[in-house]
């Protein structure tokens, strides 16, 4: 047993503080929940050392740099958003007025029409928690309304993927061939774009594939977001989607937010982990996973890296059930209790094991392993991450030409996948042309664009989104 | 339900729904799909030259008899030019090899191919069931495995043959992928994929000492000769599902049971989660492969890009050198000991951290703490031989002498099994 409460009779005393009695066990060591509270802010707040107020003061700006936390309403994120909080505060404190950094919340909603494409089930299940969740529906204001009052200090935005359509880049390979000639929504016009998006995934194949490329437009969106200009102040009150971030090269300083904080768990990460390399898209793992890489020319950071999802589920249960932050939890989507569980039950584990059928997400599948990893074996989740930390990230992944955003525009534009914009390695595109390619026995040797019907030459796709986007 | 017709000759009945990707095939449709793939593989690669002598290293299992008849097929159809030979390791163990050798004896007649069977008994003094005997049934894959590696390569140097070929598809590719990323075990990460492997030349080196290590141990010369063999798997992309198939639909006559001393953990998970993969997406399989193959080249060279095998470690041999992995637990225990040296290690950072700020003012050039990927120092693997045997070791004595000594002293020594790439 790793993480586990502890009985109320144990007399265990807390194994940092040793007065308290211990209420948890984790990591092998006994934690009174003042201790353990203190150990996972530690452990998130490590990280944000570039955000520190003495750093953001030596910046020319006088206005500290503006982090960007794409939020779900998973206990990771929301715990992670309670910390960030709680450091802010505590700098502030500190400095008499002073933070190293401003958090900007974004939620990117996904539209009734996508959310039924994507299936119900899949955003209930918070499956695909890493990049897609979740709540689009009537819970949504409630949820942004509460959010508001317990985190006064931060701006909560919440716009909706899709509102604006496919990105123009985008709907050849999206909407096949005809380019968007069918359907009503494909047709280039900005205002039903909502529709284009939702046509366009129910296009694809399979559940896997939709939730594949939504992760990615969603991860694109938050990009462009992030690296888009910084906007005039909207109503902080209305969760009316804002302009579309056009994306134009330049003026860093003035873009929306810095870096972008990602709410991955070390358990999340490991679950990309495998997920990706299930999907083909393994070259891209140094840049998807790791804080060094820049793949969009924009900073990343994962606060929550080391810790494990369970962790920060009980981080949330404890900060959660008293004073401004009372009722945190409940905030969560798409169960009940069911992820506070019992201290010694799973965390998060609202779901019953289910049989694994095509319908099935990669992400779910995943999240599934890794749940009992994580019980079991938490050592091995983490090693796979710190496996992945060591792979050496080739090409310029690293935002290109320096700063470009997005990757458009940027000298590495034509080896990048249109869809998930990382550098192809060795611009190795599709699915023709290596050796597991055997074209049905009538292939030959030709690298590179092979002129093979399905892959029609028309497409700059990586590997693994070739497979999504057939 | 009228009856589709096959997709290729679209004249007969479509009968076989390709596992691959689900294209309805008739019989003869998609037995020649499966071998010319298998061709387009062995093409690609160069992997044989004309006049090469090839050793099937064969099991009697449906992967190893699979491979013989396709390559008996195409070295008649393509004209390959190749000497085809069934090479058998005899494990010794009771009722799994009696009847699964007597399978690869039938297929030498089937086949007309000449056959070597090499026994752990006359290669080691030891049979399986000896072992067995010896050190209980816990951690006795171990030794299986660890001596199966060098067996085959034992096998081909008498025979005179420099090349063997193995029976891995495309899951097990897949399963090993996914079974070293969750050990992290870059070092194979980076040469599990790859289609050819080859042990160095260590005999070329060893010629220059006149037969002798550089400590001057004699070398006897039929040892020199098996640390120099290539492996390769022409069935890499071939999915575990068609080979069956194919063997069905084919009446080959293979042997199918588990190992009696049955593996271990990792290789079990990898196992599970590929075949729940292929369950999703059907080409899963080979795109975790693909990716295996991409992760190859992202591996730094400290840790042993190279393209070469070392004996196996740690796991069952069975079904021609595939490792079980070792167990979860036993890497977790290891993990759990590390995470607490540096658990304690960050106590005392954080005792650091919690002193009033001013007096961390000044040294600013201490290593950040919170920097995202600080690389530690690892041990690079370096290969070099065995100084018993010659065989390719990154230890001074290959893992085979090791247990052997043990076992001869009567003293296990199962745990020797080192996960090279983590931290120590």
């Amino acid at each position: 047993m790793t993480d586990s409460s502890i009985p109320n009779g144990s007399t265990k005393p807390c194994g940092r503080c040793t007065e308290n009695p211990a209420t948890l066990f984790i990591r092998a060591s006994h934690f009174c929940d003042t201790c353990f509270k203190k150990y996972i802010r530690t452990k998130v707040t490590k990280r944000l050392d570039p955000f520190k107020v003495r750093n953001s003061a030596s910046h020319q700006q006088h206005k500290p740099p503006t982090l960007l936390l794409p939020l779900t309403f998973t206990p990771s994120a929301l715990a992670l958003l309670e910390i960030l909080d709680w450091h802010y505060r505590a700098q502030k404190a500190r400095t008499g007025g002073r933070a190293g950094f401003e958090l900007l919340v974004l939620y990117v909603a996904l539209p009734a029409e996508v959310r039924e494409v994507v299936g119900a089930e899949d955003v209930e299940e918070g499956v695909v928690d890493f990049d897609v969740d979740c709540d689009g529906g009537e819970g949504l204001e409630r949820r942004i309304a509460r959010l508001r009052e317990m985190f006064p200090a931060h701006e909560v935005r919440v716009v909706w993927l899709g509102e604006e359509g496919v990105p123009g880049d985008l709907k050849g390979v999206l909407l096949g061939e005809g380019g968007g000639g069918g359907d009503g929504g494909g047709d280039g016009g900005v205002g039903d774009g909502k529709l284009s998006l939702a046509t366009y995934l129910r296009a694809l194949p399979s559940r896997t594939a939709r939730a594949d490329a939504l992760a990615l437009l969603k991860a694109r969106f938050i990009t462009s977001f992030a690296t888009a200009p910084l906007p005039s102040p909207q109503s902080p009150q209305s969760p009316k989607p804002p302009k579309p971030p056009k994306p134009q090269a330049q003026a860093q300083t003035a873009q929306t937010a810095h870096a972008i904080l990602h709410p991955q768990t070390t358990t999340s990460l490991a679950e990309r982990t495998l997920c990706e390399t299930a999907k083909g898209r393994a070259y891209a793992l140094p840049h998807l996973t790791s804080e060094a890489a820049r793949p969009h020319g924009i900073p990343t950071y994962f606060p929550a890296r080391d810790l494990l999802r369970r962790e920060l589920g009980v981080y949330l249960r404890i900060v959660g059930v008293q004073g401004r932050m009372e009722g945190l939890g409940e905030l969560v989507f798409g169960g009940d209790d069911d992820w506070v569980g019992g201290m010694g039950g799973g965390m998060e584990t609202g779901r019953r094991e289910q049989p694994v059928t095509k319908n099935t997400t990669i992400e779910g599948l995943m999240r599934a392993f890794f749940e009992d990893v994580e019980r079991g074996y938490p050592g091995i989740v983490a090693n796979v991450v710190r496996t992945v930390e060591r792979f050496e990230r080739v090409e310029g992944g690293a935002g290109g030409a320096g700063g470009a955003r997005d990757g458009d525009g940027d000298g590495d534009e034509g080896r990048r996948c249109v869809l998930c914009r990382m550098v192809v390695l060795d611009g190795r595109f599709g699915g023709v042309g290596w050796g597991g390619d055997q074209g049905g026995g009538e292939m030959d040797e030709d690298e590179g664009d092979g002129e093979r019907s399905e892959n029609k030459g028309r497409r700059r796709l990586c590997y693994g989104c070739s497979r999504s986007v057939p | 339900m009228p009856a589709s017709p096959c997709a290729l000759c679209k004249t007969s009945r479509a009968l076989i729904v390709r596992p691959k990707n689900h294209q309805k095939l008739c019989k003869p449709c998609f037995l020649h799909v499966f071998e010319t793939e298998i061709h387009h593989t062995i093409t690609t690669n160069a992997l044989f030259h004309r006049g090469e002598r090839i050793a099937i290293g064969a099991s009697g299992g449906k992967d190893s008899t699979v491979l013989a008849s396709v390559l008996k097929t195409l070295n008649e159809r393509y004209d390959y030019g190749l000497e085809l030979i069934l090479l058998s390791i005899d494990e010794g163990i009771t009722g799994y090899r009696d009847d699964s050798l007597e399978t690869v004896k039938r297929n030498a007649v089937q086949y007309g191919m000449e056959l070597k069977i090499v026994g752990y008994g006359e290669l080691y003094g030891w049979t399986m069931d000896q072992v067995v005997s010896q050190v209980g049934k816990k951690g006795n894959c171990t030794y299986c495995g660890v001596f199966r590696r060098q067996a085959l390569d034992r096998g081909a140097a008498m025979l005179g043959v420099r090349h063997v070929v193995t029976g891995h598809n495309a899951d097990d590719m897949a399963e090993t992928v996914l079974m070293n990323l969750l050990r992290g075990d870059l070092p194979r990460l980076a040469r599990t994929t790859s289609i050819v492997t080859k042990t160095p030349n260590a005999a070329a080196k060893m010629d220059t000492k006149d037969g002798r290590t550089d400590d001057g141990i004699e070398i006897i010369p039929d040892v020199i000769s098996h640390t120099d063999i290539i492996r390769s798997k022409p069935l890499k992309y071939a999915y575990e599902k068609e080979i069956v198939l194919y063997a069905h639909h084919k009446s080959l006559d293979y042997f199918s049971t588990e190992c009696i001393y049955s593996p271990e953990a990792f290789r079990g998970s990898a196992r599970a989660l590929i075949k729940n993969l292929e369950r999703i997406r059907p080409s899963a399989i080979l795109d975790v492969v693909r990716s295996g193959e991409d992760m190859a080249k992202l591996v730094p060279a400290e840790f042993g890009g190279a393209q070469t095998e070392e004996e196996g470690e740690g796991g069952c041999g069975a079904a021609q050198g595939r490792t079980g992995g070792g167990s979860m637990g036993s890497l977790e225990a290891k993990l759990r000991e590390d995470e607490g040296a540096k658990m304690r290690e960050v106590e005392a950072l954080e005792t650091e951290i919690t002193l009033p700020i001013r007096t961390k003012g000044k040294p600013k050039s201490k290593p950040k703490k919170g920097a995202p990927t600080q690389a530690k120092k690892y041990q690079k693997q370096v290969m070099g031989q065995c100084e018993r045997c010659g065989y390719l070791s990154s230890q001074s004595v290959c893992k085979a002498c090791t247990l052997l000594e043990g076992l001869n002293k009567a003293r296990p020594k199962a745990d020797i099994g080192i996960v090279v790439g983590l931290d120590t």
